[in-house]
């Protein structure tokens, strides 16, 4: 239960992270990994 | 570092019962969380160990906002833009703290003028800079891009100037700082020309055969 709630705290940081890059130009440091296509649209 | 990733965003996906697309959203978000999480504490160790850290908070935050509306040149994998990153932002820090801030205050702003105006020129002929796995086509993306880049260079350039300034003239001063906004602007900036990504990639050739791609 503990770690389903870490793993979930988790997701929900990289969830956000991931929906501020996606109104970015890139990711904020010099590697950019391909931008899954349901954030492009 | 990659599969580490791919690891953790499958064992997320696996005990929250997400979809594939939710899946990918996660890993990619993953990648935002590391490099900034890694850089962040290395610079942040680091700077409290041997006295640059508020130069160091200066260069992460004038890159950090700077690269997101303008994009630029890019490593081949990971692990190269963490060491690559890390290398730079540490040693523009140090720069700022024990060299940069001795410049006197006039040859200071003059070169705040100068450079600042080369990144002015060099954004307004280059941003956004786009990467074949983030293309950028919505042309009002694109023109918000812009606007933020410029509104965020004239801040930082107005920022730099005031620290610059000569100690009583204001209650703030602080040359290296002044100095950790400039060179962190001006690397940015140069990240997005052609001898910033010829020289990105000259730094990433030892990670891409690394990694084999």
């Amino acid at each position: 239960m503990l770690k389903n709630k870490i793993l979930g705290v988790v997701a929900v940081a990289a969830t956000f992270l991931a929906s501020i890059a996606a109104t970015s130009a890139c990711l904020w440091f010099i590697y950019q990994p391909e931008e899954p296509e349901c954030l492009s649209k | 570092m990659d599969h580490l990733l791919d690891r953790l965003a499958d064992t997320i996906a696996v005990r929250l019962q997400y979809t594939e697309d939710q899946r990918a959203v996660v890993r990619y978000g993953l990648v935002a969380l590391s490099q900034t999480v890694i850089i962040f504490l290395l610079l942040t160790v680091l700077g409290l160990c041997f006295g640059f850290f508020p130069q160091a908070l200066a260069v992460f935050f004038s890159v950090v906002l700077l690269r997101r509306q303008e994009g630029g040149a890019h490593a081949s994998s990971l692990t190269g833009c963490l060491i690559l990153t890390s290398f730079v932002l540490t040693a523009l820090s140090v720069l700022s703290r024990f060299v940069f801030s001795r410049i006197d205050s006039a040859a200071a702003l003059i070169l705040i003028a100068v450079l600042g105006a080369a990144c002015v020129l060099a954004s307004w002929k280059l941003v956004p800079v786009e990467s074949p796995n983030k293309p950028l086509r919505d042309p009002k993306k694109i023109a918000r891009l812009r606007k933020n880049t410029f509104l965020l260079l004239g801040g930082y350039l107005v920022l730099a100037a005031v620290l610059a300034l000569p100690k009583g003239t204001l209650p703030v001063s602080s040359p290296s700082i002044a100095a950790a906004i400039l060179s962190g602007t001006v690397w940015q900036t140069f990240t997005l020309t052609r001898p910033g990504r010829w020289l990105v990639e000259k730094m990433d050739r030892p990670f891409r055969r690394l990694s084999g791609s």
